[in-house]
Formats: C-alpha cells, sequence, structure tokens
C-alpha cells in the first residue's frame, strides 16, 4: 500500500499538445480516487504517468514517498487495467494471471497460491483453462483484474476498465470493484469519462477539463459545492440548469425570471445554475416564473420535466405527486439556499 | 444463369486452367521420371503413364553425380542456416520499427524500400568481388550472407505490419507485468505474429532451395555446390541431357519444397491474436 503524489506534472507532446498541466495531487493511502473528466482532459495521460507508460515533460510522481519518474513501470510496483483488456492471447487464462509473477521469478507453488486466491475473488476458477478468445466480454475483464490482483501491487490504476461492457454488466463490475477496493484496502486510481461510476465509485473525485485540475473533493461535495460551472455541469444527470443573468443589488433577472436574493452577490452579470431537483413546482401567484412544459420523460421512481418560458429552459425533476402533462403551465419557484452563481467570464463560483 | 453465377463460373474456369497450367509441367517431371529410356524416347507409341515403372533414374542420379549427397546436403545446410538469420533478423527488425521509436526510424524504412527495388543481379558483381576479398567463396557462408541479405527486406517489411497489427496495450501490459524488452518480443509478439513468422520462413526457404545464379556465381568447388547447380551436371558426354536422370533429380530437389510447403501451410491461420482486447 502506499500514497500517491503528483507535484506540478506536466505532459507535452510532440506538436506542443498539452496532455496535462502542471498538476498537483495527493491521493491518499488506501483510498479510491477516480479521475474523471471529458474526453481529452489529460486523465488517461495523468494514469500512464503514473504506470511509468509516459514520461512527464516536467514535474514529479511519488509513489510511497519515493520519486518514481525514472523508475521502470515494473518496478514501480504498480498494476494497470487497460480499457481494452490486453489480455494476451496466445495464454490461458491461468497463464495470462501467472505471466507476472513468472517474470518476477516468483517460486512455483506461490504463483499457483496466488493465483488461485485471485481466481477465486473474481470467480474465474472455472476458466482457467479457456483462451481469451473463449471469454465473454465480462469474463475477459474478470481475467484482466484479475492480473493485477496477482502481483498484490501498492497501487491499482484502472484506464476505463468497464467502459467496454454493457450497461447491466457494468453496474455490476461498479459493485464488485468496490467490494475488491474494500477487501483489498489498497490505493486504486480509477480513469473514467462516466461521472455515474466516479459518483458512485470514488471516495474521493478529481475533475479535469483541458490538462488541469478543476476540483478534488468527496463526491458529495462535488455535488453540493462545485468549485465552478464546470464541475457543476460535469458531475449529475440530468445536468445543473444554467441561466444567463444580471445581478443588480439583490435581484437576478433573466428575461422572464426574477428573484430576490438573500445574499450579496457583486452586480453584474452572472450566471445562476440549479440542479433540476432544488426546482419546485408552485402555483403560478408564488412563482418566480411561468412555463410550459415540452417535454415529460417518466423513469418509474421520478420523473423529468423539460419546460419552457420564453426561451428560458428548465429540467424539473419531481418525485411522486401530480405530474403535469406535455403543454401544461407551470409555476416554478427556485429557492435561495440550492442555487449557486457563476461568474459568465471565468466560470468560477460566486459567494 | 444470374451475372453473380456467370462470373463465379468464369472466376472458377479461370482457376482450373491457371493450376492445370502450372501442374502440367510437375506432373510431366513426375511420369518421365518413372519410365525407362526406351518409354520416353519412343515417339511412335506415345502415353501418358509409365508402362513399366521403374527407379532406374534415381539410382542413375547418385552413380552419375558421385557428389549428389553432398550438393543435398549443403542445400539442406544453406537453406536453414538463412531461414534461420533471416527470422531472428526480420522479427527483431521488424519489432523495432513497429513498437518502438528511434532516431532515424522512418529513414532506415525508406532504406529497405531502396534495396528491395534494386535487382538482385546488379548486386552480383559487387558481391562476388567482396567475397574474393574476403575469401568467402566457394563456402557455404559464402551463399548464406547474401542469400539472407536478399530475403530481409522483404521480411522485415512482413514482420513489421504484423507486429504493427498487434495491439501496443499488450506491449503496455507486459511492461507492467515487468518484462523487458526481449521478453515481450519473444513470449508475447512472437507468438501472435506467428502466421506472418511462417509465411516469411516460406519464403525463404522456397526461394533459396531454388535459387541458382549467385549459387553457380559464388562456387565452383563441388564441397559447396547446391542441387540447383548441381542438376545441370547431369548433361551427357554429348552436352544434351538425358530426361529420365534429369526428371529424377528434379524430383528429388522438388519434393522436400512440397513436403515443407504443405507443412507449414496448415499453420498459416489467422486470427491468433483475437480475444486480446474487446470482443
Amino acid at each position: 500500500m502506499a500514497d500517491v503524489l503528483l507535484k506540478h506534472l506536466r505532459k507535452e507532446f510532440e506538436g506542443g499538445v498539452v496532455a496535462v498541466d502542471s498538476v498537483n495531487l495527493e491521493v491518499r493511502d488506501g483510498e479510491f480516487l477516480v479521475l474523471v473528466g471529458p474526453s481529452g482532459c489529460g486523465k488517461s495521460t495523468m494514469l500512464r504517468m503514473m504506470a511509468g507508460l509516459e514520461s512527464p515533460t516536467s514535474g514529479d510522481i511519488f509513489i510511497g514517498g519515493v520519486r518514481a519518474n525514472d523508475v521502470p513501470p515494473k518496478d514501480r510496483d504498480v498494476s494497470m487495467v487497460f480499457q481494452n483488456y490486453a489480455l494476451y492471447p496466445h495464454m490461458t487464462v491461468r497463464e495470462n494471471l501467472a505471466f507476472g509473477l513468472k517474470l518476477r521469478k516468483v517460486p512455483q507453488a506461490e504463483i499457483d497460491t496466488a493465483v488461485d486466491k485471485a481466481a477465486a475473488i473474481l470467480g474465474l476458477d472455472e476458466l482457467f483453462e479457456r483462451k481469451p478468445r473463449a471469454l465473454s466480454g465480462g469474463q475477459r475483464q474478470r481475467v484482466a483484474l484479475g492480473r493485477a490482483i496477482v502481483r498484490n501491487p501498492k497501487v491499482f490504476l484502472f484506464d476505463e476498465p468497464l467502459s467496454n461492457l454493457d450497461a447491466k454488466l457494468r453496474s455490476q463490475m461498479r459493485t464488485e470493484l468496490n467490494r475488491l477496493h474494500r477487501e483489498l484496502g489498497v490505493t486504486m486510481i480509477y480513469v473514467t469519462h462516466d461521472q455515474v461510476e466516479a459518483m458512485t465509485m470514488g471516495d474521493r473525485i478529481a475533475v479535469l477539463k483541458s490538462g488541469e485540475l478543476q476540483q478534488l473533493g468527496s463526491p458529495m461535495e462535488l455535488y453540493e459545492e462545485p468549485a465552478n460551472q464546470f464541475v457543476a455541469g460535469f458531475i449529475g444527470t440530468p445536468s445543473m440548469n444554467f441561466i444567463e443573468g444580471q445581478v443588480e443589488g439583490s435581484t437576478f433577472a433573466a428575461g422572464p425570471l426574477e428573484m430576490e436574493l438573500q445574499r450579496t452577490i457583486p452586480s453584474g452579470p452572472a450566471v445562476l445554475g440549479v440542479r433540476p431537483e432544488h426546482v419546485r413546482l408552485v402555483v403560478a401567484s408564488e412563482a418566480s416564473v411561468v412555463a410550459v412544459v415540452d417535454v415529460v420523460e417518466p423513469t418509474g421512481s421520478e420523473t423529468l420535466l423539460y419546460t419552457v418560458a420564453d426561451g428560458l429552459g428548465l429540467v424539473v425533476r419531481i418525485t411522486g405527486g401530480a405530474c403535469p402533462a406535455v403543454g401544461d403551465r407551470v409555476g416554478l419557484s427556485l429557492d435561495d439556499d440550492t442555487i449557486l452563481f457563476f461568474s459568465p467570464e471565468t466560470g468560477a463560483t460566486l459567494n | 444463369m444470374s451475372a453473380t453465377r456467370i462470373e463465379g463460373f468464369l472466376v472458377k474456369t479461370l482457376l482450373v486452367v491457371f493450376c492445370l497450367a502450372y501442374l502440367a509441367p510437375l506432373f510431366w517431371v513426375g511420369v518421365t521420371s518413372l519410365k525407362s529410356n526406351e518409354e520416353i524416347y519412343d515417339a511412335a507409341s506415345f502415353h501418358v503413364f509409365p508402362r513399366d515403372a521403374t527407379l532406374e533414374h534415381f539410382s542413375h542420379v547418385f552413380s552419375q553425380l558421385k557428389d549428389f549427397p553432398t550438393y543435398c546436403l549443403n542445400t539442406a545446410k544453406i537453406t536453414t542456416a538463412t531461414v534461420f538469420v533471416v527470422l531472428l533478423v526480420c522479427t527483431m527488425c521488424g519489432y523495432a520499427l513497429a513498437k518502438l521509436e528511434f532516431r532515424g526510424k522512418n529513414a532506415f524504412l525508406s532504406f529497405i524500400l531502396v534495396i528491395m527495388a534494386l535487382p538482385w543481379m546488379v548486386m552480383l558483381t559487387p558481391i562476388y568481388q567482396l567475397e574474393v576479398a574476403l575469401g568467402l567463396l566457394n563456402t557455404l557462408p559464402g551463399l548464406i550472407l547474401p542469400y539472407a541479405a536478399m530475403f530481409l527486406p522483404v521480411g522485415i517489411l512482413i514482420m513489421r505490419s504484423a507486429f504493427i497489427a498487434v495491439p501496443s496495450e499488450l506491449r503496455e501490459a507486459a511492461q507492467m507485468d515487468g518484462a523487458s524488452e526481449f521478453r515481450i518480443w519473444w513470449s508475447v509478439m512472437l507468438p501472435i505474429a506467428r502466421p506472418s513468422m511462417i509465411v516469411v520462413i516460406l519464403m525463404t526457404f522456397l526461394s533459396c532451395w531454388k535459387e541458382f545464379t549467385y549459387a553457380v556465381t559464388l562456387n565452383s568447388l563441388p564441397s559447396s555446390t547446391t542441387l540447383a547447380v548441381g542438376i545441370t551436371y547431369l548433361k551427357d558426354e554429348a552436352q544434351s541431357w538425358a530426361f529420365g536422370t534429369l526428371s529424377a533429380a528434379i524430383v528429388i530437389v522438388v519434393v522436400p519444397l512440397i513436403a515443407v510447403f504443405l507443412f507449414l501451410q496448415k499453420r498459416i491461420i489467422g486470427g491468433l491474436s483475437e480475444g486480446a482486447l474487446k470482443g
């Protein structure tokens, strides 16, 4: 087990593309940290630098307190699970699992024990003699996990390991990975572009955009107190509603919407952010704005209403109670304590 | 018949015609080697299959050419050594060109293409002079080295494409598993690239076994003569061909070629890397 520390980590590819830009990040010992961001944000590059598959342009990587920049991948004591599994196609499942240990000249008896143990954890015992081509996607992914586990590394790195699985298998593997993390108690760093995966799996989440770290915090911190508009919009499904408007004194106005604020926001342009579940349906007389229901999306336990008021679109999440129909006029109310304001220029959260 | 069926019929007919055209000489050599001289030269009562099959020409090959076993052995040694050298260098070089980054990689690739564009015969004179200077004339390495050099460019390109097709993640996974570059090449890449290796082996083996020009130019001693050159010594005193003996010699030369081809071609099976990545 080990902590991982990134100091001013930067990666610039040939042609001047900056994939990772001066990132400082501390991954605690035994923590499950998720790196999340849209494609091209540098999250995979960061992971590959921790693995030793890419070398940083500048900055330092410490694994377990030791500077790892010049340590080759095999000596970092980390293991990695690849997005497309990367199993050795000519080896059986057992050989795939044992390969890493064999290379390290571990005695055969110990290899057998380690392989059997990993196989038991992942339910691979029955597949030992099969080649990867005879396995389903989920089974291949398990073997890839097994190959990472047998080496008993200090740090696990995952590069979007579930993105090739179907939805059902994905949620199953998510639970399995969580259980694995609990059982092994080892540091895990997990890259994904799927914010649901990030929210459900991470002890903490690091949100990245264009190679820069936007925010690092627990899932609920990111959800409730996003550092900027990007994080606010990235975390949560459906996305937070954003309304561009003007603050004058203690009033926020944007088209048909007007509301009194209890807090002080600097006057001038501002972006109001409100989560769909924080928009309340009220009678027209108490409403901040009256809108027309455009689309109704029932999901079972809750219903999403896509409403429009004078070009202003707002998504509303309602649970239980009477559900308005398409074309209905509804009164919507926003509460001062559940809305956020962002700067239109920098995107930073305004307090 | 529909257009596609007519097309299919035409294609099959053409294939059969070509196939027969290629096989006919081989067949003719085969039946001739089993006929007696009387049958071969009796134009009046011509027939395809031998009436009275005989192996006398085969024994004649060995009695007329005392060094025939040496020729066989030389050819086998030269071919095996060439295949070994070509395979070793091609797989290593192809791997480096496909998966590693180094300075001058593209220049080296262009160099290989230029070498490939040069006809073999252009290099014969310089190689001859080089071998005179190095004392390699009339030795087995004197043929192995130019042969290897000749087949390397194509072989390298074949192996390079084969290794390019192997996903880089496999190399990275092996790196994480603790494999050295040599180990990745040996334990991960080579087994996956086996079908292409067999192509290189076949190509080299077949071309080497029957090569004539270099073999006749760089050798003049029986101790280093190859089969392709050796069978030309079967001309009789009047410098005309004894067709029966010649046919028997050709059969002896060709049989190993066909055997190796049939043995290896079954092993060129694709889809070996299937299952490495997502389905």
